[in-house]
């Protein structure tokens, strides 16, 4: 039944435009889901040969999307894990024997401040230069061209930056936990109220495997996430250069709102699972 | 080599209907017609890459699936093409760009691609631009990569798309042309297709042209009387005799102010 059906039927325009709106995003949801199908299928179909050209391109892809963005992750990183131990100081001074209190912040950091600032740092990055970049490829034709020589472009295009950017946002996630933690240390270190060795010991016993873990998987799957919607946006450019930059924008914001909706729906499914 | 059959196929723009063609082993042949009028549509159904809705097409025998999806890939490396406009990816060197198809498909190293592919920079003349990128090279050298790209696995066929298509100076376009009238390429079979009605007088080539969505041998234009045919070529003709009179083109008389000269 078409939207215009719906508001025939209902005698109102607003459920046959709630319904069209529903359908086009089920649509883009299923897209997507295709797209990481298509990387799964091109992934075990992938010859010998064919997989030696990829790794290199992935190598450049985790070059590009992590190593080169360990900068900008160690400044944000340094500031928020300073601007959480000053705050813990002020609001709460004997914080150093609060077990409770260094679990949650701790906690905190490694499940859901590390996962998704490392992964807005990939879309600003990474998100945006791939959707660009294959855009462009579009409009010239490039991947027409590559078809025709017989070269797949989920392989080519796809999988190098799906792995790349789900590997470098793994290894941001787990360098932006050390930093934050590094810088924490080091700003209480200059507090002489603060028991340096007694909160050593809490901040031990604070980071569990658990929460390790799940900032990790939540890196993996946010990286992929952001790498198969930008994919997506900029491999859906058909023939002017002015697509560009309105699908670039769209991979973005849609990036940043489906990193905290899967950021969410992994944390609950994971306290569900394992608490 | 290449069989197509009452094939009809849209461009879009265009309605192409109830086309038939053949190219044999080392045959060659040029489509000459305007802009839009589906030859670029046309090589790509020989391609398998356009879908097409009417007939057969069929491609060293096997026949080729209607929507499009693109060759096998046993047929792919037997067929080389060259499009309109660059496909030469932007971050790849002009020579890694060559060799792409070669380390992709047989998993060559660098070093190893690069052996192999320098033979083929050097028949093409474009050895110091393989260094280079994309975009510090020029049009003309372009194509010649393009070209280079295309036979790197020795096709049986290569198809070209306008090949003197951009902002080619004249020794680019004699130099383009020449390649492709070159000894190396007598044992390729060859369909060219262009706008232009200098590179529609290749020797030894089978003529066509694509007007009004048909493709009508030249021989047999004189038979078909059509309005869209009767303008294309009455501009055709008009080129060609200014050529044959020794006339300069058309832009060879501007003067430094923009006016006409008397030419």
């Amino acid at each position: 039944m078409t939207a215009r059906e719906i508001d025939e039927r209902f005698q109102t325009p607003v459920v046959g435009r709630v319904y069209g709106w529903a359908a086009s995003k089920a649509g883009h949801l299923r897209d997507l889901l295709f797209l990481a199908a298509d990387f799964a299928g091109a992934l075990l179909a992938l010859k010998g040969s064919q997989w030696k050209y990829t790794r290199n391109l992935i190598y450049h892809q985790i070059i590009f999307s992590g190593i080169d963005a360990i900068y900008v992750v160690s400044v944000l990183s340094a500031i928020i894990g300073g601007v959480v131990m000053v705050e813990l100081m002020s609001f709460s001074p004997g914080f150093q024997t609060d077990s409770i209190l260094m679990n949650a912040m701790v906690g905190l950091i490694i499940r859901e401040i590390a996962p998704i600032f490392s992964t807005l740092i990939l879309v600003g990055r990474s998100g945006s230069a791939i959707a660009v970049e294959l855009g462009g490829m579009r409009v010239k034709r490039q991947d027409d061209a590559l078809e025709i020589m017989g070269i797949n472009v989920a392989p080519f295009f796809h999988m190098p930056r799906i792995i790349g950017m789900a590997v470098s946002n793994m290894m941001l996630n787990g360098y932006f936990v050390i930093m934050a933690l590094v810088c924490w240390i080091a700003i209480s270190s200059f507090d002489p109220k603060v028991d340096l060795a007694a909160m050593l010991g809490l901040l031990a016993g604070a980071v569990r495997f658990s929460d390790v873990m799940l900032g990790l998987f939540k890196g993996l799957m946010l990286g992929s996430m952001v790498a198969i919607v930008c994919i997506h946006h900029g491999m859906s450019v058909k023939n002017s250069a002015t697509e560009i930059p309105q699908r670039t924008s769209r991979a973005i914001m849609e990036s940043f709102m489906f990193c905290f909706v899967l950021d969410g729906v992994l944390s609950v499914v994971w306290h569900m699972v394992f608490a | 080599m290449i069989e197509m059959e009452n094939v009809s196929f849209s461009t879009g723009s265009t309605e192409v209907r109830g086309l038939s063609f053949r190219l044999g082993r080392k045959e060659k042949a040029v489509v000459l017609g305007p802009r839009f009028s589906g030859k670029s549509d046309l090589l790509l159904v020989c391609l398998g890459a356009h879908p097409y809705s009417d007939g057969t097409v069929r491609l060293f025998g096997q026949t080729l699936d209607m929507a499009g999806r693109g060759l096998p890939p046993d047929l792919a490396q037997k067929v080389g093409f060259v499009g309109k406009n660059s496909t030469l990816l932007d971050n790849l060197t002009v020579s890694a760009n060559v060799g792409l198809p070669l380390s992709y498909h047989t998993g060559l190293s660098a070093r190893e691609t690069a052996d192999k592919i320098g033979p083929l920079l050097e028949r093409f003349e474009i050895t110091k631009a393989g260094e280079l990128f994309p975009h510090q090279i020029s049009d003309a050298e372009v194509k010649l990569a393009m070209m280079a790209r295309a036979l790197v696995f020795d096709p049986e066929i290569l198809l070209i798309d306008e090949p003197t298509n951009g902002d080619l100076d004249p020794n680019s376009f004699v130099k383009i042309l020449r390649t492709m009238n070159s000894e190396d390429m007598k044992d390729v079979s060859l369909l060219v297709t262009t706008s232009s009605p200098s590179v529609a007088t290749m020797e030894g080539a089978a003529s066509y042209c694509m007007v009004d969505g048909a493709l009508i041998p030249r021989s047999e234009l004189g038979r078909v009387h059509n309005v869209a045919v009767d303008d294309f070529m009455g501009v055709v003709n008009d080129y060609s005799e200014r050529q044959a009179n020794g006339v300069r083109p058309f832009y060879a008389g501007l003067g430094p102010s923009g006016k006409r000269g008397t030419t």
